[in-house]
């Protein structure tokens, strides 16, 4: 949707965003978010209701992201929050055309949700403690243990260190100590081969003539991914509060 | 520190920092950006170190932040990375003063850590996650629900709804749907009267000239803070990414 859009329509939406947010309620930044911008500053909720009198702390929807359903699904959460996803469907079109077992094709399709829609720092493990209410148990460990094993090779599963690791990280780059722990280990979990084969269907080098769509998933999700009813974020489980800081971010409290 | 700093030490630190931002790259999580309402797809890693190629992505310490110590205790994350602590201190003391249990006061030094230090939005939820694998399952359930019992008045102990919240939130304010169904499925809980001393002495009218040191709550919470050995963060718990996140908010992946 924003792909498509003009610069000019760009320029136009920030700027009616900002009318409305400055209409209608103060937002404060969380300070993780802050931190991740190197800012070790804290704003004051109270101070800014001074020089705005009037406006309210922002409790609800944030007016300037896209609105979310009431029950939203794992679906709604591609559709409105995550980022581009392309690089989950090439992966999991790649299990589904290896033969992979149903769930593993989910474990593939959602290995990097902690980076296309989250935390990127940890996202295996962020990924998995969102997502450990909903799938199978291996499903949950096989997104965690991605994330270490990725910087492991095994030339029996057909598995080399990644190129673009050495370009992102340099040649001499190494694991910290809990990832290469972490490492070891999986080595040895009877789930191994599961959390493996995410790495080996890692796949970067798309055909770039190739679009895979989410539709084509939507039945394995049904199969394989228990949808709460009362809609993700408001079941009460013990990821519910996480699924709703990324449907409302800029919640106040 | 910051408040301290001159001027001309904070435009000396921002060279610094600017200069220093050259060797690394940082990507934004997805979830900081979706708080600053920006939906656009994130930016190429390969890209822009074809631009800089000398540069490397962020993946170790954020030169922007304070170093920590590699066995980081809770007292080290409230020196380098909670913002202000004043309100939990005022909140311990006050609790000490009426008597109540170690527990609980270190319920009260903790209650808001995550809008100090993490995530506003569901901030209750988000604490006590932190905190559960080192603290009494009572300290942590009272975390959860303080968020929650903030907005519910219990005339029995004298808690009256927030002078502050209806100026923060407008006097038209209701809490949403989940957190009123937490609220009827909390009042019946055998802890419930924990969660809710953490709100009779959740203090905001300071008395200005009291000044309240960490140092006083040292030894409650030593005996009541399961501080892992290997630090913070690096303990392979269920939430040890969550404080690694503070540590690196900033790390690629």
């Amino acid at each position: 949707m924003n792909d498509a859009m003009t610069l000019s329509q760009r320029a136009d939406a920030l700027e009616h965003k900002m009318m409305r947010e400055l209409d209608e309620a103060i937002i404060v930044k969380s300070r993780l978010f802050l931190l991740a911008d190197g800012d070790m500053s804290m704003p004051n909720g109270a101070a800014l209701q001074k020089e705005r009198p009037g406006a309210r702390m922002l409790m609800g929807p944030d007016p300037r992201l896209p609105r979310m359903p009431d029950k939203p699904t794992l679906v709604d959460f591609f559709k409105y929050r995550f980022g581009p996803a392309q690089h989950l469907l090439q992966s999991a079109k790649h299990a589904l055309t290896a033969g992979l077992p149903e769930k593993m094709i989910l474990a593939c399709l959602l290995h990097d949700i902690g980076v296309i829609g989250f935390i990127r720092s940890d996202h295996g493990y962020w990924g998995a403690q969102m997502v450990a209410p909903y799938v199978d148990p291996e499903v949950t460990w096989a997104i965690r243990a991605h994330q270490a094993l990725r910087f492991y090779p095994d030339e029996a599963a057909g598995y080399a260190y990644p190129a673009n690791y050495l370009q992102y990280f340099g040649a001499d780059y190494k694991p910290e100590p809990y990832i290469e722990a972490a490492y070891k280990r999986a080595r040895r979990h009877k789930w191994y081969m599961s959390a493996r084969m995410i790495t080996v269907h890692d796949i970067y080098s798309f055909d770039p003539n190739v679009t895979v769509a989410l539709d084509e998933f939507v039945d394995i999700i049904g199969r394989n991914f228990r949808q709460p009813k009362e809609g993700l974020g408001f079941d009460n489980s013990p990821s519910a509060h996480m699924w709703r800081t990324l449907n409302q971010p800029t919640k106040y409290l | 520190m910051n408040d301290a700093a001159s001027l001309m030490q904070r435009a000396d630190a921002l060279e610094e920092k600017m200069s220093r931002e050259l060797d690394y790259i940082v990507v934004k999580s997805r979830l900081y950006s979706l708080a600053e309402a920006d939906l656009a797809p994130p930016p190429n890693a390969a890209a822009m170190m074809a631009q800089n190629p000398n540069a490397r992505v962020l993946m170790g310490d954020d030169p922007r932040l304070p170093k920590m110590p590699e066995k980081p205790t809770l007292v080290d994350f409230f020196r380098y990375r909670f913002g202000p602590a004043a309100h939990v201190l005022q909140s311990a003391r006050h609790a000490v003063k009426a008597g109540l249990p170690e527990k609980m006061v270190l319920a009260c030094l903790l209650h808001d850590i995550s809008t100090m230090g993490f995530i506003r939005g569901d901030h209750g939820y988000w604490g006590a996650q932190l905190v559960e694998p080192y603290v009494d399952p009572e300290v942590t359930w009272a975390i959860r629900a303080h968020q929650v019992l903030r907005f519910y008045p219990d005339e029995s102990v004298g808690y009256e709804y927030p002078a502050s919240y209806i100026k923060a939130f407008g006097a038209d304010y209701k809490p949403d749907p989940y957190i009123e169904a937490d609220y009827r499925r909390m009042k019946d809980h055998k802890w419930y009267m924990s969660g809710r001393m953490i709100t009779v002495h959740d203090i905001y009218s300071f008395d200005p000239t009291v000044e309240v040191e960490l140092e006083e709550f040292i030894d409650v919470i030593g005996r009541n803070f399961r501080q892992p050995e290997e630090g913070l963060g690096y303990d392979n718990s269920p939430v040890a990414h969550m404080w690694r996140a503070m540590i690196r908010p900033a790390k690629y992946l």
